[in-house]
């Protein structure tokens, strides 16, 4: 555990796993896939306990590619006065969540459902949340850095149709 | 490219997740990673200001040694979690 004094008053702890790196399982994306169950909000979800507790105010949960071949999974829950008491408590519950997810229930229709909605938000605007546009244009340029040879090969037309899509989505 | 990625799948391979199929190759990465999420390979950063870790370690009597990282003197501390919080969090993970 590391403990850090900040100056602004907040109460935050930050749980974080080693991840393997994620661009190469870029088909099933198992860290956003995790990612997305440890920070959902619903019923029964692990935000919606510590908030029922008074103990908590954000949760957020996601992948980082920290440097080639090494990732982390990180878990940053901002408490209340009252749960930062408890978050020695908290942690332990969080193991208790982790593990419910290893159900094959919830992980296999959690699977199918992710995919439909990023399938849909991709292809159909009214469904997609707009996105910044520098990020989505760094990101783009980021995968197109050989984009001469893609030209070439796909030709113009379908190469802005798909940046328009990605920026779209 | 900068992603291990097929070449038509270059724009779309950042925002589609593919369903898990037969091969279960989808669903072995989901549950390679979920036995790593454990006490033993995890890390906690706690963060509040100094009077709040005195409100919860000193009600304990627990005495803290703090160390100045060099660059802004941030006081911080690291330590090992204790035996007794590692085996309630090892119980807690087999209740399920």
């Amino acid at each position: 555990m590391v403990a850090a004094q900040t100056v602004m008053s907040f109460h935050a702890v930050e749980v974080s796993f080693p991840l393997p790196y994620q661009p190469a399982r870029w088909k099933y994306k198992p860290g956003n896939f995790l990612a997305h169950l440890i920070g959902h909000e619903g019923p029964g979800s692990l935000h919606s306990y510590l908030k029922q507790k008074g103990w908590l105010t954000s949760l957020n949960s996601g992948p980082q590619n920290l440097a080639r071949e090494f990732a982390m999974l990180k878990v940053t829950l901002h408490l209340t006065a009252e749960g930062f008491c408890e978050s020695f408590i908290t942690l332990p519950l969080g193991e208790v969540w982790y593990n419910v997810l290893s159900q094959r229930t919830t992980v296999t229709s959690s699977s199918r459902s992710i995919s439909t909605c990023r399938s849909s938000d991709l292809q159909t605007f009214p469904l997609g949340t707009r996105r910044n546009s520098v990020s989505s244009m760094q990101r783009d340029s980021d995968s197109l850095k050989n984009g001469a040879r893609m030209i070439m090969q796909f030709g113009c037309q379908n190469i802005w149709r798909g940046l328009l899509n990605a920026m779209l989505s | 490219m900068a992603w291990p990625v097929e070449r038509d799948a270059v724009l779309s391979s950042a925002q589609l997740v593919s369903e898990w199929d037969e091969s279960g190759e989808g669903e072995k990465e989901v549950r390679d990673i979920l036995n790593t999420l454990t006490i033993d390979e995890g890390r906690a950063v706690v963060m509040a200001r100094p009077d709040e870790f005195q409100r919860v370690f000193g009600a304990e009597g627990k005495s803290l040694d703090w160390e100045s990282e060099p660059w802004y003197g941030t006081k911080y501390l690291v330590e090992k979690f204790g035996e007794d919080f590692v085996s309630r969090v090892r119980a807690a993970s087999k209740m399920v």
